[in-house]
């Protein structure tokens, strides 16, 4: 938790730069890219780092999208997505990086609405295989949104 | 959508790519390039409007083209083509290698064959290249024109000197010309016209009334003995020949008298017939006294012509 | 009057640091086209779509064009050099003009007008969105993911829709100038194959494939320079389409210099 945003961006971009190799950022910052299809977004990391073809990441980020019941928005865009389905689009594209630390970035600026952390608890839950570590980043005055001990930093 | 996207950007790939391939290897085809190539050398004094590439026509029609030009140890221009197998049957050993250079246009190389059943050329004779070069040819032509026309510049300087000149040829046909147009105005005859003066008439005249007279005596003598007349020295055949002569010379009276005619129109030409004529009266004049001369020696008896002018 | 100056010189220095920037990156391209490593099947899924949006989406409206242009032209070439006596170099004219010339002309200007603002736009907006922030953190090369595929896309797009597009105007041709100038299909293809040269052809294939890159090329650079301010993304395919069209000129000037070049050497 940071009390001001300079401090937080600092932080942020160490981390970012220490473990930039398995960094699986969720971050208003690193949005999904708006010309690819869900599926095609979580897939390309695989694709990529992976070297995986077309299908055999598809078909991952197609089972992962069914374990998280998020079946229906495989083919949707960025644009007409949900907050909350943006937002578990975003943690299983960072979870598709290998031995993945997954860092998510001010949650609640991409989930405004949401009231507290179980929504983000039970999205982690479910791709917890899939993540060596997890670090969130918020301010402060967010403390009191977070619940079952997600809390570090200064 | 992913594999229709694929399938649909695959097909046009392969499609464009095939048709490309097909127009290419069509016109490679047609072009020859696929097909096998016969090697010939060819030698020049010059290189002069040669160029590798340059096409090889027989009959208007390009079979083959330069691939490479070099010079031999001797100087020579080596010339190396190369003929489609398909082309080849059109040069022959006889064959004529010429690059025709014309006057206006790039030059043209081509080869004739006059005789197809001449075995083929070998790729190892080296034949030769014959130049055939327009401007030269044109200013060769044209070198004895040129001196023909500073020839007839001269004359015409010299002409017009003459012209210009009040004692020269031209002012006396003139002046003869006015003499003439007198005559012609006094309605003389115009054999009195065309020679000037009534002697030179009364003389042809002379001579006419001669060959009468002649011929009167020719009718005698034909009553005489056969031997006398048709013998090898006969009178006929020598007053044939002499009539001949006659004949002709009176003929040519005719065409002078013709041309005096024309005097108006060509001066010049018609002081020439002018001195024609006067010698061809005089030539007549000639043959008839030597035909009187024969015929006085040949025949005692000429009194009683009796034979007519035909 | 020093004033002035300094900004001609600061001008002139200016269009000079951008053509050279222009070129290092081109260069860069070029270098990562060559590298194996750089092929991925996400790059090869954004080459194909690439294709697919540049030169499959565009064909109906392609090939309409192809076919009504080549009539027209050949109709106004056709009938102009039979009024000025000249018929027999139509060969030469639909060699030298309509397929190594005016098919490349027309397919880049489409191909610019159509894709290159389209992409020029599309990176503006992954600029301002932040969306090469995300390629960034994920460890996704830019050049190699955005770039490459796209430049690729363009150089074989505008070399298979220009041959595309002679085929196309020589097979219209063939039909107009039966039907214009009754012309028999082995007179025209004679005099075409008498004036096709294979440098021409090839002098062709470079000058589209050289077209391609730079029409996609510049407009992702102009992309690239947009803020994180939605106002910088005409401005910059503004400018990117301005410098496409400097581009296409100068690339026309060049082919044509080679050209003749290679006529007096070769």
């Amino acid at each position: 938790m940071y009390s001001k945003e300079e401090l937080l961006d600092k932080e942020l971009y160490e981390i970012m730069t220490q473990e930039k190799h398995r960094l699986g950022l969720v971050s208003m910052d690193a949005p999904l890219i708006s010309n690819l299809s869900v599926l095609s977004n979580i897939a390309l990391i695989k694709q990529y780092h992976g070297r995986l073809s077309v299908r055999e990441a598809e078909d991952i980020a197609r089972m992962h999208l069914e374990k998280l019941h998020l079946d229906n928005i495989a083919a949707k865009r960025n644009p007409v997505l949900l907050e909350m389905q943006r937002f578990s689009v975003m943690v299983l594209r960072a979870v598709m990086v290998e031995d993945a630390m997954v860092v998510i970035d001010r949650p609640f600026k991409i989930m405004p609405d949401l009231d507290d952390t179980r929504f983000i608890h039970d999205v982690l839950t479910s791709v917890d295989d899939l993540f060596q570590e997890c670090h969130v980043f918020d301010y402060l005055w967010n403390e009191k949104r977070y619940t079952g001990g997600m809390i570090h930093g200064a | 959508m992913a594999l229709k996207t694929e399938w649909k950007v695959g097909l046009f790939i392969v499609l464009t790519v095939l048709l490309i391939l097909a127009g290419l290897g069509y016109m490679a085809y047609k072009k020859g390039i696929f097909q096998p190539e016969n090697t010939y050398t060819l030698s020049s004094r010059t290189g002069d409007g040669l160029s590798v590439g340059m096409p090889l026509y027989f009959s208007g029609f390009k079979i083959g083209k330069i691939v490479e030009l070099e010079l031999s140890d001797k100087g020579m221009v080596m010339i190396k083509i190369t003929v489609p197998t398909q082309h080849a049957k059109w040069i022959r050993s006889d064959s004529k290698f010429v690059l025709e250079k014309p006057l206006i246009g790039s030059p043209k190389f081509t080869v004739t064959t006059l005789n197809l059943s001449s075995p083929l050329l070998s790729s190892n004779s080296i034949a030769t290249l014959k130049e055939v070069n327009d401007i030269n040819d044109v200013i060769q032509m044209v070198q004895p024109i040129l001196d023909q026309v500073a020839m007839i510049t001269d004359n015409v300087e010299r002409l017009t000197g003459s012209l210009a000149d009040p004692k020269g040829d031209m002012s006396r046909i003139l002046k003869h010309s006015g003499e003439l147009t007198g005559y012609l105005s006094s309605k003389k005859s115009v054999l009195e016209m065309a020679l000037g003066d009534e002697k030179s008439v009364q003389n042809i005249h002379a001579s006419l009334q001669n060959a009468r007279n002649i011929t009167d005596q020719v009718g005698q003598l034909l009553k005489k003995t056969d031997e006398e007349l048709y013998g090898k020295d006969g009178i006929i055949p020598l007053v044939i020949k002499i009539l001949r002569e006659l004949v002709t010379n009176l003929g040519k009276i005719g065409i002078t008298l013709d041309n005096v005619t024309k005097i108006s129109s060509n001066t010049a030409e018609a002081t020439q017939d002018l001195k024609l004529f006067r010698s061809e009266v005089d030539s007549t004049v000639n043959s008839l006294n030597r035909l009187i001369n024969e015929l006085d020696k040949k025949i005692p008896f000429k009194s009683e012509p009796k034979i007519k002018l035909p | 009057m020093t004033t002035a100056i300094e900004q001609i010189g600061r001008s002139g220095l200016r269009a000079a640091r951008a053509s050279q920037d222009t070129l290092t990156f081109a260069f860069r391209i070029l270098a990562r086209m060559f590298d194996v490593r750089a092929y991925n099947s996400a790059v090869r899924m954004v080459l194909i779509n690439q294709i697919y949006f540049t030169s499959v989406q565009i064909l109906p409206l392609f090939l309409a064009v192809a076919v009504i242009f080549g009539a027209i032209v050949i109709g106004i070439i056709g009938q102009y050099l039979i009024h000025l006596g000249l018929f027999y170099y139509f060969g030469q004219l639909l060699m030298g003009f309509v397929v190594t010339e005016f098919a490349p002309f027309i397919t880049v200007l489409l191909i610019a007008l159509r894709s290159s603002s389209a992409i020029n736009a599309e990176i503006a907006v992954m600029k301002v969105n932040k969306e090469l922030n995300t390629l960034y953190v994920f460890r996704i090369d830019v050049i190699n993911y955005l770039f490459l595929p796209r430049i690729l896309s363009g150089i074989l797009s505008i070399v298979l829709l220009s041959w595309l597009f002679s085929m196309i105007v020589l097979a219209s041709g063939l039909i107009f100038s039966a039907l214009l100038f009754d012309m028999s299909m082995n007179d025209y293809v004679t005099a075409l194959l008498a004036s096709a040269k294979f440098s021409d052809l090839i002098v062709m294939l470079i000058k589209c494939a050289t077209m391609g890159f730079f029409i996609i090329m510049i407009p992702i650079r102009y992309g690239m320079r947009a803020t994180d301010e939605l106002t910088s993304i005409p401005v910059s395919v503004l400018q990117g389409m301005v410098n496409v069209f400097i581009a296409i000129m100068i690339i026309e000037v060049v082919s044509l210099i080679v050209m003749s070049l290679i006529e007096k050497f070769i």
